[in-house]
């Protein structure tokens, strides 16, 4: 009797520590993409990977700026330096449940004022499904615009 | 009048203990015939009380022993609720736990969609959308001058 007992508050306890011990495998590429009067459009080998998320955008040259393969846990975010002026941060929020995983994607500048913080030009709350992609667009640099695809990897 | 003197004369009459009751008086009186019957009640309560049934020494022995055999004698055992509680119990738990570590597996998947945006910058703006493709995107509109 007492054996039944333990298993049960033994796979009770598992149960938590799974929900809490949650990972989630991501990539991301970080495109800038130009107009360069390119015909047909010019995709890098990074980029071309992505291609189907980039064809839509009114651009004709895609190159690589950042491309990594990162696990995401809960509690703990990861930044990284997309360019001298970027810098993004991404954070597993909740992936309670197996097919959807809540993502917080935050970019900032530089403060105008070095003794100032950083800005936040784009702060967002992503569900990606098992599979799904998502990107963030738009981020001005020299020669075109930023855009960040993130893709959930099994 | 019907003084205390009369009450204990009467009394003593009732108890056998006087031979006269008095004067013939007294004794017609609606306050005689009341306090006669209240005597009677008192007497008949007092026969009834006298018949309880009581311990003589030569029971008392036994009345002990009785005692102390009821104290020694062992609790009521309940092994077969407790047995039957604790398989409830462990039954609950093992559901309970079953349920928790199965059932996220059975929800549909469904789309990639943006939840929240929000910008710090003045003059940007930010649009959202989610496509039928299972790609979000959110997209920034920034002015081209006064960023860095």
């Amino acid at each position: 009797m007492v054996g039944a007992t333990g298993l049960g508050a033994l796979l009770l306890l598992f149960s938590g520590l799974a929900s809490n011990d949650v990972a989630l495998s991501l990539r991301y590429w970080a495109i800038e993409a130009a107009k360069e009067g390119q015909q047909p459009p010019v995709y890098d080998s990074g980029a071309a990977a992505i291609k189907d998320s980039l064809t839509d955008l009114a651009f004709d040259t895609f190159r690589t700026v950042q491309e990594r393969q990162i696990t995401l846990k809960q509690e703990t975010p990861f930044t990284t330096g997309l360019t001298p002026n970027y810098t993004m941060t991404l954070q597993l929020l909740e992936c309670a449940e197996a097919d959807r995983a809540r993502v917080s994607v935050r970019v900032k500048i530089p403060p105008k004022n070095p003794e100032d913080a950083p800005r936040t030009v784009i702060e967002t709350t992503l569900i990606i499904a098992q599979g799904g992609k998502a990107r963030v667009g738009g981020l001005r640099t020299d020669k075109g615009e930023l855009v960040i695809v993130l893709a959930r990897t099994p | 009048m019907f003084t205390m003197k009369k009450k204990l004369r009467v009394a003593a009459d009732f108890d056998g203990e006087s031979p006269r009751l008095g004067d013939a008086a007294t004794a017609q009186t609606p306050e005689f015939e009341a306090y006669r019957n209240t005597l009677q009640l008192l007497r008949q309560g007092a026969q009834l009380r006298s018949n309880v049934p009581e311990i003589g020494d030569a029971q008392f022995g036994e009345f002990m022993r009785g005692i102390h055999d009821g104290i020694a004698a062992p609790a009521p055992r309940l092994r077969g609720l407790w047995a039957m509680a604790s398989l409830a119990a462990a039954a609950l738990v093992l559901v309970v736990s079953l349920l928790t570590l199965f059932s996220s597996g059975a929800d549909p998947v469904r789309a990639t969609e943006v939840e929240s945006v929000s910008t710090e910058l003045e003059g940007v703006t930010v649009d959202f959308y989610d496509a039928n493709d299972g790609m979000s995107t959110v997209w920034v509109t920034m002015p081209e001058s006064d960023l860095w």
